[in-house]
């Protein structure tokens, strides 16, 4: 089932892509391929090809399990906090967060290795290679 | 035998004790710049470029080379120690290389990739010293037509990278085609595909969507392993990374063979170490032995990747050096060096200039040796990043994926893009669609795009200019040969066969 | 044997290390003595910084916004025309519309300034982006680069007249190379046509380096680069140059070049400056103190050596009002120079 749901999206995708390109973009313009002759031509390839997928339906029965979703959880909220507390606080917040709740480690450990990633941040990306990295409240 | 002489000369240059450690230097820089993900050597050259003007042009140049082609090695570590390419030249590596770490051998695959590295850099260099100048001439009659007759060629051998189901990787190719049309168009000047937003009027960056669709798509991956699926529990050591002589026997030919297309690769203006280990990867995939095991696996794709970046780093100093005449994005900030340093890149440049090109030249081989041996002693520190936990590199990994997707153009753009880059990768890689052949045409489509745009340009709308141009007729004929030819045989055979076994005797 | 191997390996890779962190020490104390020698305000005006300050590019790392900022960031701090530190940030994206968009959000800083050229405000027209000149405010221009016009060294055509006369002969079919579509290179083109009264066919290409491959390998007839990235051609004998789109002659080895308008054709001078703005609402102290500051740079031995010399710029300075007037006039020129090229509606 996802896996059509997968391929309608495919679909989706190169149908968007060969329209905005033949209305939009010009097929060919000025004795030339124009900016629409590459979505056009393989927009219309992936709509084929996705409907192959649809039709053939292999059944992979391989699930998503739920929890594959929690990083994305986590990079949501690092986000978040990079808006306020800045790159290098919010990703070893970050760390020490999942590590202490998700995964039950210690405080001294989980604040231990969350320390060492904005350690590393701020040494090597900010201060090293000179990464403007964001700055929050603080500054940093 | 004149070049010799000099490159005798250009070794007493190298050796200075000063030149000597700003190879040193620039190598171990460059190993960690292109281990970091989001950092390529473009970001590490640029930054470091203002700190050379005091320097003389020698010194500075063998500083900032050894960073470029020291980065070739640092980006594969983290391709195959957390399926993270550090650079995307690294992004075939990782194909090989993560697989191999998963099999707990990545002390074997960090080895080989090393000594491939140096195999392809030195046979780049080798090619450069030798028939650099010619090479470059070569390159220059590779005009829009020959590039585009190259890349279509190369881009429809990303059917021998499909993996299990052809369908699914055609599929995948497309849409990587149509991901790299965001953006303004360089050829046409449009903005197309941005839907208001100022960010996709650049595109889809390439580094945030390797790191989402190998790195961050992992990180999903790893949720759903059971315990110590990716904990090495026996302490790997240096002995164990060593390779075999037989598995010696197996890495030295690709990685001959690759160091030489490499660097041909790297000589063609504007393609650059990602082409270069494309190319060599795919011609690995066609004809080397254990082909059929590529990308599950094997020392052999690693070895074809990395001489390919490497050689193709070395190859892409012969136009520069030769003609002043940038092959790549790094290479292109090298020139803006060799001017601050007051030199004139140009033509004249080797009789103007002999100790400084015979110099650099010189320190490529020193360099390149140094930077083996740095890199070798770094393998017991590395696979030592694979006892830690998975439960700890989780979150480690994630924090690192939007640190470099942050880097990469310092813009928190990139972050989300990269999010959801890795959880469409990581869905679609749920049901057997791959993603390599997707991020291989994402590379090759602006390049096709141009130069097809500027063929029909050159020609006022004449598209037999494909066909009556010799190189450009060759390479399409080739690939007739490759692609349409393979398939007709096939169906003859079979109806003969059918044929004869329909009449028994 | 291999415990010894990797022992010996590791004291290399220590040493290395300490090379490596020795470099990095240098340069800190270097900083730091620049930071104390400069400690008492070096200008009488009213505003000196105190905090380090942004120096944002709206291009990527290597190009030519990128070589300019880090030079006169070097310039400044090493001159102690500056004394505090300056970063340089790129925010590359959208033709400078990402970077744009950063630089007018830094609303009423004290600590921002950004390098400014023609194809960010042109392309701000053209892209309708939200950020474009009239956003920020013009500072000043310490550069101005030029455009030749050139013809790879065995093409039949010597002079421009030659050039011209086999466009006309011919209309539409000779081939001339520069970057992107609706760059700087593609109105220098546009302004040549005119002025010639010729019709040539644009091929866009990925930069100045691989339009003068296109050249040298013979792909188009002629092309267009600044100076500085032909002038190693050109010594070579590789390339002809039939032209140039300066006010007066340029110095050095294109002094023998006459200028297009010296050929005939009016109105074919092409200005590529490389200035520089503050965000807006920024205090008036300290778009005096900058300017105070970049005109001692721009006097500085430093400068003219180091950046002006190796680019083959022309060297200029203008005051923020001469600035916001010549960066204005310049907009309205090579906008309604887009719309006859049909880029902008």
């Amino acid at each position: 089932m996802t896996e059509r749901i997968i391929a309608v999206f495919l679909l989706l995708v190169g149908g968007v892509w060969a329209f905005l390109g033949l209305t939009e973009y010009g097929l060919w313009i000025e004795d030339g391929p124009g900016g629409g002759f590459i979505p056009v031509v393989v927009g219309i390839l992936l709509m084929l090809t996705a409907v192959v997928v649809i039709l053939k339906n292999e059944e992979i029965k391989d699930s998503i399990e739920i929890k594959a979703f929690f990083p994305v959880a986590g990079v949501v909220i690092t986000i978040l906090m990079i808006k306020f507390l800045g790159m290098i606080i919010a990703t070893g917040l970050f760390v020490f967060g999942w590590l202490r709740f998700m995964e039950q480690r210690t405080y001294v450990k989980a604040g231990i290795i969350g320390l060492g990633v904005s350690i590393f941040v701020l040494g090597v990306f900010s201060l090293w290679l000179q990464v403007p990295m964001p700055t929050g409240l603080f500054g940093i | 035998m004149e070049s010799f002489d000099l490159l005798l000369q250009g070794f007493g240059t190298a050796l200075s004790l000063q030149n000597f450690f700003a190879a040193m230097f620039g190598a171990v820089l460059g190993i960690i710049v292109g281990a970091m993900p989001g950092l390529g050597s473009v970001t590490g050259v640029a930054l470091l470029l203002p700190l050379t003007f005091g320097m003389p042009p020698t010194t500075a140049i063998i500083m900032l080379a050894a960073i470029y082609y020291a980065n070739m090695y640092g980006g594969s570590y983290s391709a195959i120690l957390l399926n993270i390419p550090g650079d995307s030249p690294a992004v075939m590596t990782a194909l090989d290389g993560y697989p191999l770490s998963k099999q707990g051998k990545a002390g074997k695959a960090l080895f080989t990739s090393n000594i491939s590295s140096f195999i392809g850099g030195t046979i780049g260099i080798i090619i450069l010293t030798f028939m650099g100048p010619a090479l470059a001439t070569i390159g220059l009659a590779f005009g829009p037509p020959e590039v585009f007759s190259l890349i279509l060629f190369a881009l429809c051998s990303i059917g021998w990278l499909l993996g299990d189901s052809p369908l699914k990787g055609l599929t995948t190719t497309f849409l990587g085609i149509l991901l790299a049309t965001v953006g303004v168009s360089m050829t046409l000047g449009q903005s197309r595909f941005a839907f208001g937003s100022t960010n996709l009027l650049a595109g889809i960056a390439f580094i945030p969507l390797v790191i989402g669709m190998f790195g961050f798509s992992q990180v999903m991956e790893m949720m759903t392993f059971r315990k110590g699926d990716l904990t090495i529990d026996k302490r790997l050591t240096i002995r164990e990374s060593l390779l075999s002589k037989s598995e010696i026997k197996r890495v030295i030919p690709p990685a001959i063979r690759s160091g030489v297309l490499g660097t041909f690769v790297g000589i063609l203006p504007g393609a650059g170490a990602t082409t270069g280990s494309f190319m060599t990867y795919i011609l690995q995939k066609k004809i080397g032995k254990n082909k059929e095991k590529m990308g599950t696996g094997v020392i052999e794709g690693v070895a074809a990747a990395e001489a390919g970046n490497n050689s193709a780093a070395a190859g892409s100093f012969a136009p520069l050096l030769s003609l002043g005449i940038p092959g790549s994005g790094t290479s292109a900030v090298l020139l803006g060096g060799l001017m601050m340093w007051g030199l004139t890149p140009g033509p004249l440049l080797v009789t103007n200039e002999p100790e400084f090109f015979w110099g650099l030249i010189a320190s490529m081989y020193i360099g390149n040796a140094i930077v083996l041996l740095m890199a070798l002693a770094m393998i017991p520190f590395l696979i030592y990043i694979l006892r830690v936990p998975t439960a700890v590199m989780v979150p480690v990994i994630t924090a690192v994926c939007i640190v470099g997707a942050y880097s990469v153009n310092n813009n928190m753009f990139d972050v989300y893009m990269m999010l959801i880059v890795g959880v469409i990768g990581f869905i679609i890689q749920k049901y057997k669609f791959p993603v390599a052949p997707l991020l291989l045409a994402f590379v090759l489509t602006p390049r096709i795009e141009t130069s097809l745009r500027q063929s029909f340009d050159m020609s006022m709308g004449d598209p037999t200019i494909f066909f009556t141009r010799p190189i450009s007729a060759t390479l399409l004929s080739m690939m007739m040969l490759f692609f349409i030819l393979p398939p007709i045989i096939g169906l003859y055979k079979k109806k003969k066969a059918e044929t004869s076994g329909g009449t028994p005797a | 044997m291999f415990k010894k191997f990797s022992i010996l390996l590791a004291i290399l890779m220590v040493l290395g290390l300490v090379v490596a962190g020795c470099g990095g020490n240098d340069a800190g104390e270097a900083d730091q003595s620049d930071n104390q020698s400069s400690g008492e305000p070096a200008e009488d005006t009213a505003w000196v910084p105190e905090k380090p300050i942004e120096f944002v590019v709206p291009y990527s790392a290597g190009g030519g916004s990128d070589t300019n900022a880090r030079a006169l960031a070097k310039v400044l701090t090493q001159n102690d025309l500056v004394p505090v530190d300056i970063m340089v940030v790129n925010k590359p994206g959208g033709s400078g519309a990402v970077g744009d968009a950063y630089i007018a959000s830094k609303k009423g800083s004290e600590y921002t300034i950004a390098t400014w050229v023609n194809g960010q405000q042109t392309a701000a027209v053209a892209n309708n982006a939200d950020v474009g000149l009239n956003e920020v405010t013009p500072l000043s221009i310490l550069a101005i680069d030029s455009y030749a016009y050139m013809v790879s060294a065995d093409s039949p055509y010597d002079t421009m007249e030659e050039f011209v006369a086999a466009a006309k002969e011919n209309p539409g079919t000779l081939t001339v190379g520069g970057s992107a579509k609706g760059s700087e290179d593609h109105m220098s083109k546009a302004l040549v046509d005119r002025g010639f009264d010729i019709d040539t066919k644009y091929v866009a290409f990925d930069g100045g380096g691989e339009v003068i491959a296109a050249i040298l390998g013979g792909h188009v007839n002629a092309g267009l680069a600044n100076p500085n990235e032909m002038l190693g051609q050109l010594e070579a004998g590789k390339v002809k140059v039939l032209g140039v789109l300066s006010e007066e002659r340029m110095g050095g080895p294109l002094a023998e070049v006459p200028t297009m308008k010296e050929l005939g054709a009016d109105d074919t001078i092409f200005h590529q400056f490389r200035g520089y703005a503050v965000p807006p609402e920024t205090p008036q102290e300290v778009i005096d103190w900058w300017a105070d500051t970049l005109k001692k740079a721009s006097e500085t031995e430093d400068w003219k050596n180091n950046y002006i010399a190796p680019n083959s710029l022309t060297p200029m300075y203008l005051t923020p009002d001469e600035t916001y007037d010549f960066m204005h006039e310049s907009l309205d020129s090579q906008v309604s120079l887009l719309r006859d090229l049909g880029f902008i509606d």
